[in-house]
């Protein structure tokens, strides 16, 4: 692994109003390099991006690009870092009352001089480059998830980015689709050198474009590796993850008890219905 | 960015570009290129970019309509000295055949 770094996290917490969802994170992202963030919903993953993408305020001493504080950054010191970075959000997060191509021209708009006509040929070369640009003038109603998604990535490509952040690109794709996703990501890396920090939920997908696999539990990290030293770990909670195996919920199916019957709950305390098979 | 012109033989017109061309620059680069096509000298254009350490998808769009007015003349623009990144970019654009990249 290079042993020079992008984004260091250390030791990042995260609240939402004062419910903590991210203790003590702390890992390094490389340089010119994949990083996949797995870890079952819930547990943080598009909170972490925020902070990553300067979205949800890091305390100072916690997220560092290229060995700056993120934290420290004033509003330029984050315009800039914002104008190296692309983002593709969960959601898509497409202006609805734009077109395709439009959608993809607003960053260009906001940050260049660039003529329209540069940019409109700058929109259809990202576009094909996602396999969409025969759709350019289409509305995003008019777009399935997944070419959505599509749209996204290729509005989060339109500065050229240094640094790509994709949060489930291949959530709604068909496994064909989603393999051309992994092969562009690939691409991505291998032509223009781009960091790329990748969120997902497909383990085959991860296994292949990952240089670095990052695996979140609740809140915290589990495990940092890669994607062969993730499958030969001997931790219990990985291998588990891995599998693919539910966990015991003993804690969820208390306190949903409790809401159903509207008082403390208390395992054990209705032995007859325990022997009727509940858990 | 500066931009350095050649009229190297009667027909024949030589740009040398020195500097980045990305989004930053390529409004001024576009500006000067596209007075260069209108010349009327300028049938074939040939653009050197063996000083240009990196040429971003701005840039590629406007080779793109450079080579379309050039088309639309009857001429034809070569690129020279491109390096690994700039050919990257522009295989990246599917354009690499257009380009003879
Ligand atoms: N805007 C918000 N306000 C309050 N709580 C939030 C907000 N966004 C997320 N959370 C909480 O933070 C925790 C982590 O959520 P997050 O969205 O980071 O999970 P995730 O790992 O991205 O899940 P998924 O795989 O489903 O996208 C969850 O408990 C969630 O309820
Ligand atoms: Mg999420």
């Amino acid at each position: 692994m290079s042993s020079h770094n992008m984004i260091e996290i250390r030791g990042l917490d995260s609240h939402y109003k004062g419910r903590q969802v991210l203790f003590n994170i702390g890992f390094a992202i490389p340089h010119k390099k994949v990083t996949v963030i797995m870890g079952r919903s819930g547990c943080g993953k598009t909170t972490l991006l925020r902070h990553l993408i300067g979205l949800k305020p890091s305390e100072s001493g916690r997220v560092f690009v290229e060995g700056q504080d993120m934290g420290s950054f004033d509003e330029k010191g984050m315009a800039n870092y914002r104008r190296r970075i692309g983002v593709l959000f969960q959601s898509g997060a497409l202006f609805n009352s734009l077109t395709v191509s439009q959608n993809i021209a607003v960053p260009l708009k906001v940050h260049t001089r660039l003529s329209d006509e540069t940019i409109r040929i700058m929109s259809l070369i990202k576009l094909h480059l996602v396999g969409l640009a025969d759709f350019l003038d289409y509305m995003p109603s008019q777009l399935s998830g997944g070419m959505r998604k599509r749209a996204g990535l290729a509005r989060a490509l339109a500065m050229d980015p240094e640094i790509l952040f994709v949060d489930e690109p291949s959530s709604g794709l068909d496994p064909i689709t989603a393999a051309g996703l992994d092969d562009l990501i690939l691409e991505l890396r291998e032509t223009l050198g781009m960091t790329i920090i990748v969120v997902t939920h497909e383990l085959e997908s991860a296994v292949k474009i990952a240089d670095q696999m990052v695996v979140m539990d609740r809140g915290n990290l589990l495990a940092v590796g890669t994607p062969d030293e993730i499958r030969s770990s001997q931790d219990e909670t990985v291998l588990r993850f891995l599998r693919r195996e539910a966990e015991e919920q003993q804690v969820n199916t208390e306190s949903y008890l409790s809401r159903l019957l509207g008082r403390q709950y208390k395992a054990g305390e209705n032995s007859t219905r325990r022997q009727g098979g509940v858990r | 960015m500066p931009l350095r012109f050649y009229q190297t033989e009667p027909h024949q017109a030589l740009v040398k570009l020195e500097g980045n061309f990305d989004s930053d620059t390529a409004p001024e680069i576009r500006k000067s290129l596209i007075k260069i096509v209108k010349n009327k000298g300028s049938e074939s254009l040939k653009i050197d970019f063996s000083e240009v350490p990196n040429l971003g998808t701005a840039g590629v769009a406007v080779l793109v309509e450079v080579l379309r007015a050039m088309t639309r003349k009857g001429g034809a623009l070569e690129l020279v000295g491109l390096n690994d990144n700039a050919r990257q970019m522009i295989r990246l654009a599917r354009l690499g055949e257009i380009f003879q990249t």
